[in-house]
This record gives structure tokens, sequence and C-alpha cells, in this order.
């Protein structure tokens, strides 16, 4: 029983993980210029955040302000702070071609 | 200093508003805010519009001490959001200033953190805080003051009562966490940050219209043309219909209820509609380059004639509603209406002004968002529910009682003064001192932190 408990939460930790990084990656995605995460966190971040809260307010509201409720909101809300925060701190992927590869392994020595 | 002045804010938001109702204490955390956001932007507590803006935060906190109505709870929100935009920047409109203001609550400390820096082009990271320093400058004091306090304690009987009289008992996890809340709340809002796509769009918007690049004569005579046509039938129109109000109003002398009552319904919400009709035809015309045209004075004063007639129609409009009010009561919708004809009113003068001195369309905006803001202000100093009671018992010629004691508890003391003079059925009488016995269980139980002038004007009786 406490597996499936467990393995319950897990299962709607996962799905809430992946539905606010794909809310975020959305953002990225309608941007003209989704390389630059400056760019994209003053321009999207902030009405994203803000529709986020009203969600997790209305959602409070409803519940009749259940404390449960106002846990997983709050749980909910900063997960999303987080991942934004992963996201802008990540550094970019830089990628090398075999030849840039091969140069880096085998210098030219003099 | 500053992080200190935040702990005790956050202190304070926890003592104030933990597992309490809204009163006295939403007047005492508008203070509160208003000294940290002070003590962080002195420099921006010089403007006047600043000054202006705290002044009346503070007036809507007291409006929510005096009568605890939902009016003055979201203008005392809309005041708070409105300041906090503000001293982001106090040169945007009040929209964006809301806008600002929402999102430095929400969000201002994480902005912060991201703060982007243009002329380096990096990302201002913040000093790393030393932690454990932290710690040891909160933790080794305090138990250190802990042992002296329980060694004092033995010595001196006086100061171990003292000791003894400190209750601590209402901390505890969730007061804790509240007071989290509080710290997030005021290091977010301690300094105003921007929506800066958004504000920078604002400021850059001015209020004056530009002349198009593809301005032709042929084709603004044409519109010109239409204008007049248009304009002057709909003068005609409003000047017979206006006619036939006027006599109306004049010779109804008393009509039979139901009539008067069906004209008023069916007619307020046709006029309505067609000053919102009125303001956007006159937006459509004069929406372009026919501003520039120089033969657009004969457009422009049926324009002009044309608002006048509708201000006037609105006077009309409160006139009806003022008599209705006078033979049925007063009512939250009547005062919604009075309160849509005032915004009405603006909204025409705005729009007179815009074409007088060729504005665009932010300009309208820009004003009657003002003009709103500032009657959601007005009417949160206004009781309601008392001057509805007061109105309806001492000056209107019939009135629903059954409506007066649904209304809120704002009225609760006056309708049992009124129920003292004059004679009700036995289910009215029991409805109203019922309504009474409950406000006043509550007002006695209410603690410090939820204090409302009522409260006051309780014990003032029973002295």
């Amino acid at each position: 029983m406490i597996l499936l408990i467990i393995f319950g939460l897990v299962f709607i930790c996962s799905i809430i993980f992946v539905i606010i990084r794909l809310s975020i990656s959305c953002m990225f995605w309608i941007s003209k210029n989704p390389k630059d995460k400056q760019h994209v966190f003053k321009v999207y971040f902030p009405y994203y955040i803000i529709i986020f809260f009203g969600l997790c307010l209305t959602a409070i509201i409803t519940s009749k302000g259940d404390s449960s409720m106002i846990c997983f909101c709050t749980v909910v809300y900063l997960l999303a702070l987080i991942i934004w925060r992963y996201i802008i701190k990540q550094k970019p992927r830089v990628y090398r071609t075999i030849k840039e590869n091969n140069e880096l392994q085998n210098p030219n020595l003099p | 200093m500053k992080k200190l002045l935040l702990f005790i804010g956050a202190f304070l938001f926890s003592t104030l508003f933990y597992d309490k109702s809204i009163g006295l204490n939403l007047f005492l955390f508008s203070i509160i805010t208003l000294i940290v956001l002070f003590v962080n932007n002195k420099d921006d507590f010089k403007n006047k519009r600043t000054l202006i803006y705290s002044g009346l935060y503070l007036v809507t906190g007291l409006a929510v001490f005096f009568h605890d109505s939902l009016v003055a709870v979201i203008a005392n929100f809309a005041s708070f959001f409105t300041l906090i935009g503000l001293l982001s920047e106090n040169k945007s409109s009040i929209y964006v200033n809301w806008l600002n203001g929402l999102y430095t609550t929400i969000a201002g400390l994480f902005h912060r953190n991201f703060s982007f820096n243009e002329t380096t082009q990096k990302v201002e990271q913040k000093k790393d805080v030393d932690y454990i320093h932290l710690a040891k400058i909160i933790i080794i004091p305090t138990i250190i003051v802990i042992i002296f306090i329980s060694l004092y304690q033995n010595g001196n009987p006086l100061f171990s009562g003292i000791i003894d009289k400190i209750d601590l008992g209402f901390i505890n996890f969730q007061w804790l966490l509240f007071a989290g809340l509080g710290y997030y709340l005021f290091s977010n809002i301690h300094k105003p940050i921007e929506v800066e796509p958004a504000t920078e769009l604002d400021l850059k918007t001015g209020n004056e219209l530009a002349k198009s690049t593809t301005f032709s004569i042929p084709k603004l005579k044409k519109e010109n043309q239409l204008g007049i046509i248009l304009i002057s039938l709909l003068n005609a129109l409003i000047v017979l219909f206006l006619i036939t109000d006027i006599t109306f109003i004049l010779n109804n002398e008393k009509v039979r209820a139901s009539v008067f009552s069906s004209q008023v319904h069916s007619g307020i919400n046709a006029l309505i509609g067609s000053i919102v009709i009125a303001i956007v035809i006159l937006l459509y015309v004069f929406r372009g380059d026919i501003n520039f045209y120089k033969e657009n004075k004969t457009l422009k004063r049926l324009a002009f004639a044309w608002i006048i007639l509708n201000i006037i129609l609105v006077l009309s409009i409160s006139v009806k509603n003022s008599q209705y009010i006078y033979y049925f009561g007063l009512t939250y919708k009547r005062i919604g209406v009075l309160v849509y004809l005032t915004l009405a009113v603006t909204g025409l003068v705005s729009t007179l002004l815009k074409i007088d001195k060729i504005k665009n369309i932010w300009y309208l905006l820009r004003l009657n968002t003002k003009a709103a803001f500032i009657v959601l202000i007005l009417s949160s100093t206004v009781n309601w529910d008392y001057h509805i009671t007061n109105y309806n018992f001492n000056y209107a010629e019939s009135m629903d009682i059954k409506y007066l004691i649904e209304l809120s508890n704002n009225n609760a003391l006056l309708l049992k003064e009124e129920s003292k003079l004059r004679v009700f059925d036995k289910k009215t009488t029991w409805k109203i001192n019922n309504k009474h016995r409950k406000y006043v269980r509550e007002l006695e139980k209410n603690s410090w932190q939820e204090l409302q002038y009522d409260n006051l004007k309780l014990e003032s009786k029973q002295l």
C-alpha cells in the first residue's frame, strides 16, 4: 500500500514537473530569439509568472482556502521559479565538429 | 539595517494576519509597507505623486478600519499595486503601474537575482552570503541571552514575574511559515522592479496624434462629408429624444411603480449602451488624418455638440435614477448606475479634449483609467451599507426591509436603533435582533488586530 502511495506521488509529481517544464519551454519556442535567455526572461517571464500566480490564486480561492491546496500551489509555484532559475543559469551547450574535437585531443604541437 | 527591517516586517506581518480576519491590521500593514518602501527608496519619496499615492494608500487602509467593506479592501489592494508600480517607474501610466506593482509583489526578489547589466552584458551575480556567520550572529547571542535570562529569573522574583508574563504561545510552525510569506513579500516589494518591455513601450508612446505619411486631401474630404452627415443625423435624433425625455420627466407625477420600474430599467440599459457607442463612433471618425484636415471645423463643432447633448442625456438618466431612488429607496444597483454615469461623463469630456487638442487613443486610456482609480478610492471611503439604510429609513418614500437586512453587518447597529423607533412585524424584528446580536458577538470576539471602528462605538455605548 505504501509503495503504491509513493508510486502515485512520484507519478503525480513527475507529471506536474513535465507540465511546468513544457510550459516554460513554450516561452522559449514562441520567442523570436530562443537562444537569448535574457531576452526571453525579460519579455516572457513577467507575464508567465503573473498568469501562473493568478491560476494558483484561483485554485486556492475555489478550494475555499483549503490548507492542502495552499501547500500544493506553493510547491508548484516555487517549482516553477526553480525551473526558470535552472534554465537561465544553465550554460549554453557548445557543439563542436568532429574536426574541432580531434584538434583538441591532438593539438598541433611544435 | 535593511535586512533587519525586512525581518521585523515579516514578524509583524505574521502577528497581524496569521489566523485573523481583516480590520485594523490592514491599516497597520499599510504603515509598515510605507516604512519599508521609504527606507529603501528615500529619493522617490521626494516626488509629489509618490506622496499623494502614499496618502491614498493610507486612506484606503483607514477606510477598511472604519467599515470593513469589500470595496475598501479592493481599493487598498489597487492603491498598494499603484504605489509599488509608481516607485518602479514614476513616469509610466497608471495601468502600467498596476502591472509593475503586481509583478514586483509576485516575483521581485527572483527578478532582481537575474538583473541584467546592459553595459557589461552579464548577469549581475549577487555577492555570496556568509550563512555560517549569519547563523553565528543569530544563534550564539540568542543562546547566551536565554541562559542569562534563566539565571536572572532565579535571582529576582520581580524579573521572574515579568518574564513569565511574556507569552510566545502564539508562535507555531504555521505562524513561522506565515512569517516566511511576509518576508518573501517584503523582499519582493522593498526595491520595486518593472516589466521592461511594457514600461519601455509606455514611456515611448506619447499622447499626441501624428500625421500619417499617406495624407490624402480627396480621401479626407469624403471622410469629412460622411462624418458631417452621420453626426448631424445623430445630433437631430438625440435632440428629438431629449425633448421627449425631458417631457416625460416633467410630466410624470409618481407613475405606477411597475411602469416606472420597467421604464427606468430598460431605458437606462439602452442609454448606457448608446453612450458607449457614441464614444466609439467619435473615436472612429477622429481616428487619424481627419484631425489635421483644415476643413474639419464643422465636423468638430458637430462632434462637440453631440458630446454636450450626450452629457445632457447622462443628466436626464441621473434625474430618472434619482427619482427612482427617491420613490423606491437606495440600492447597490442604483448606486452602480450613478457611478457608471460619472465615468461616462469623464469619458465624454475626455473624448472632447482628445478631439480638441488632437490627442491619440492612449491619452483617453490613460485619463480614463486614472478617473476609474479615483472613483474607486472615493467610493471606498463611503460606508455604503450604512448610508443606504439611513437614506431608505429617513428619506425614501418606500423601501425593502428584507434587502436592508441582507446587507453586510455595517448597518447592524443602525438597524437596531431604527427598530426601536419604528414598528415592524415579529419576523422582521427577530431578524434585525438576530443580526445585531451576531454582529455584537463577532465584535466582542475581535482581537486587537481585527479591531474595527464599530468596536470603539460599542465600547463607548457600554460605558
